[in-house]
């Protein structure tokens, strides 16, 4: 045979391949890529990990029940996860990789205040819709120049809120309160509204103790607080290994007196951290898996997350969140594109969490109406056992 | 209650500079004898951590017992590295360098990936607290005080009454010259690594247990064996006890009075003072 004709045949084959395969093709759903900024290594691994396998679970459970459905076209969700690795730079190196090579106008993810900042210095301009996990209380973290953000849980401002509530519930006798924060640049803005609420419950702030970010040891700042004679001690933010160390050092310099957290964190890491004698009238911002009192969604991230990963954590409910509301506004405003979703979520009063209903709020507390607020969970550390506590409502004006 | 602080205080900066002490030994040791800025001392002090958390936890030995094979294998991890890793690039700086931190990648990554990032804790070696006039000091932090005391004494007896010390001696300061006296210079590379990192499974071990255990844990304490080396002056295993007290009292004193990330930078430029006054260190030979 004739090379023309070897051509003409291999021609014709190709063809009626591509004919044959275009009904299945266009059967096929089309994939909606969303990114994922975590610190899989370095500083924040500790808990981002966990993070980012929720996250992944949240990208299953979409697909698995049918995908998003945007204009009768159904679109399965791809999450594209990028290492941070605990730094700056290395946020600012995942939010570039995600936007210019991926192409993502969608980004999930980022917790720790310096990583968001940084990865907004490229995604905002980009205007990449940021569902951001966290949010420490710096207008340079979050507020109205960063429209393209939207904080998707309660963080330490409303996790404060709640913890001081409970802590004239269950503490009525304490008078003052002594606040430990990081010196991670929200000192001046947590201060402020730490005092504002305390005051307004009747507390006297006895000191406010500032932790260099590369603190080793907590003994030099736990004793300065100490001698200012607090009756309860309160933790704005920090990842088990600080909380924990913290706590462990409170109770062996003899502290018996209530001590909270206000931000989001793992009890059960805190007390393998703190020693179980350590861990007793603590309480924080955080599920218990295995209450009874857990939402019917988080009963069944616990179930997919078992299945997966072998155990639950509360960073794999906290890690499913973000992608599980995304759902409802991308549902909602029938686009993927990034400034329509913006402008339909910013519109919208109410949305789902894993957690329970969220209303949209922050207006007042950030300057921007981009924060869902959610039931706060509390749960405390008795006797050497994590013991659930309670919802608490609580709403960022 | 200005005394008790006081009084805290002392405790506080004795038992922060015995953490540090402990922490710079190993590293202290591999410079003045092999001359290598082991870069890779805080991830060998994180695995020692480790391998102590397995054994005593998850296959449930005796922490003591745990503590001392974490020693022991870790100081065989010491002779493979010497061999593979060091011996190859020892008169080259920048190729020792450019391999150390390729070692803190392979050890932490290895670690992140078979045991995970959750953090953990090594249960208490001595449970407990000392309470006596308003101070308390945790067992465990005592522990380490004693334990950090002994072998760095230990560590300069080695080098100054035994022969192999008298070897590592003579091989700091001119290797060539000790290799020409018939002193197998190898072989006491490979026995100073093994010990130095032997020391940093000890620390590795007991930070486990005081602050907690992650596969990066070591990043801030090897900024902290830097410092306290460069203050004791390159060469000087004694002096490592005078850097490690003042760079101790800095932490743990001027959170008292400066806060949060101040404490750092104030920290800091009184080392960056003392280094003007003495350029080779509080200990450090000229060169």
């Amino acid at each position: 045979m004739k090379p023309r004709g070897i051509f003409a045949i291999v021609v014709c084959l190709f063809g009626a391949l591509a004919l044959l395969t275009q009904p299945c093709l266009a059967g096929e759903p089309k994939t909606l890529k969303v990114g994922g900024l975590f610190c899989l290594t370095g500083f924040g691994s500790s808990a981002e990990t966990y993070i980012a396998q929720g996250a992944k679970l949240s990208e299953e459970w979409i697909n698995e029940k049918g995908g998003l459905t945007i204009k009768g076209e159904k679109y399965k969700v791809e999450l594209v996860m990028e290492d941070m690795k605990g730094t700056a730079d290395g946020a600012v190196a995942a939010a570039t990789k995600l936007v210019y090579d991926h192409k993502v106008k969608i980004v999930i993810g980022t917790v720790v205040p310096f990583m968001v900042q940084a990865a907004g210095s490229v995604l905002e301009p980009a205007k990449v819709l940021r569902l951001v996990l966290y949010n420490c209380g710096m207008p340079s973290e979050y507020g109205p120049q960063t429209p393209y953000m939207f904080l998707t849980y309660d963080s330490t401002i409303e996790g404060m809120r709640a913890a001081l509530d409970y802590l004239k519930e269950a503490y009525p006798k304490v008078k003052n309160v002594a606040y430990i924060i990081p010196d991670d640049g929200s000192v001046p803005y947590l201060d402020k509204l730490f005092r504002e609420k305390a005051t307004s419950m009747g507390y006297e702030v006895a000191t406010v103790g500032k932790w260099a970010m590369t603190t080793q040891d907590f003994s030099p700042i736990i004793t300065k607080v100490l001698a200012s004679k607090p009756e309860a001690i309160a933790f704005a933010n920090g990842w088990p290994q600080a909380t924990g160390s913290m706590l462990k050092i409170i109770r062996d310099m003899g502290f018996k007196g209530p001590v909270f957290g206000c931000n989001y964190d793992d009890a059960y890491q805190i007390m393998e951290i703190a020693g179980k004698e350590a861990s007793t009238d603590f309480f924080i911002h955080q599920i218990d898996l295995d209450s009874p009192d857990m939402t019917p969604m988080i009963k069944e991230i616990k179930k997919r997350a078992e299945a997966k990963y072998g155990k639950a954590y509360g960073m794999h409910i906290w890690g499913f969140n973000p992608l599980y509301e995304l759902k409802q506004v991308i549902e909602a405003a029938q686009s993927t594109d990034s400034t329509v979703l913006k402008d339909t979520w910013g519109k919208m009063k109410t949305i789902d969490t894993v957690y329970g209903p969220g209303r949209m709020g922050g207006l007042k507390t950030y300057g921007i109406n981009h924060t869902v607020c959610a039931p706060c969970p509390i749960v405390a550390l008795m006797a050497g056992k994590v013991k659930w506590v309670k919802w608490v409502d609580v709403y960022s004006p | 209650m200005i005394s008790d602080v006081a009084a805290q205080t002392v405790v506080n900066v004795l038992m922060l500079s015995s953490i540090y002490i402990l922490v710079a030994l190993g590293f202290a040791l591999l410079l003045t004898v092999l001359g290598i800025l082991n870069f890779a001392h805080a991830a060998i002090y994180m695995v020692g951590g480790y391998i102590c958390y397995q054994l005593a936890v998850v296959v449930g030995i005796n922490q003591w017992a745990s503590l001392l094979i974490s020693m022991i294998a870790v100081g065989l991890l010491g002779l493979f590295l010497e061999r593979v890793f060091f011996r190859p690039f020892l008169k080259d700086m920048n190729r020792i360098v450019v391999v150390t931190l390729a070692l803190i990648i392979i050890l932490q990554a290895t670690i992140n990936v078979t045991v995970g990032s959750y953090i953990r804790r090594i249960p208490s070696f001595v449970p407990g607290v000392l309470r006596f006039s308003g101070v308390s000091v945790s067992g465990d932090r005592l522990a380490t005080f004693v334990i950090g005391g002994v072998l760095l004494l230990a560590v300069i007896l080695f080098i100054r009454k035994t022969k192999t010390g008298l070897q590592m001696l003579a091989i700091s300061q001119d290797s060539d010259g000790a290799a020409l006296q018939g002193i197998k210079t190898h072989r006491i590379f490979a026995v100073t690594t093994a010990i130095g990192c032997a020391l940093a499974a000890v620390a590795g071990s007991l930070m486990g247990a005081i602050l907690s255990l992650s596969p990066f844990m070591g990043d801030i304490m090897l900024v902290k064996a830097i410092e306290i080396v460069i203050l004791a002056g390159i060469g000087s295993i004694g002096g490592v006890l005078i850097g490690g007290l003042i760079l101790g009292a800095l932490d743990a004193t001027l959170p008292l009075f400066i806060s949060g990330s101040a404490t750092d930078l104030t920290g800091l430029c009184i080392i960056i003072i003392l280094l003007l006054i003495r350029p080779q260190g509080l200990f450090g030979r000229e060169v």
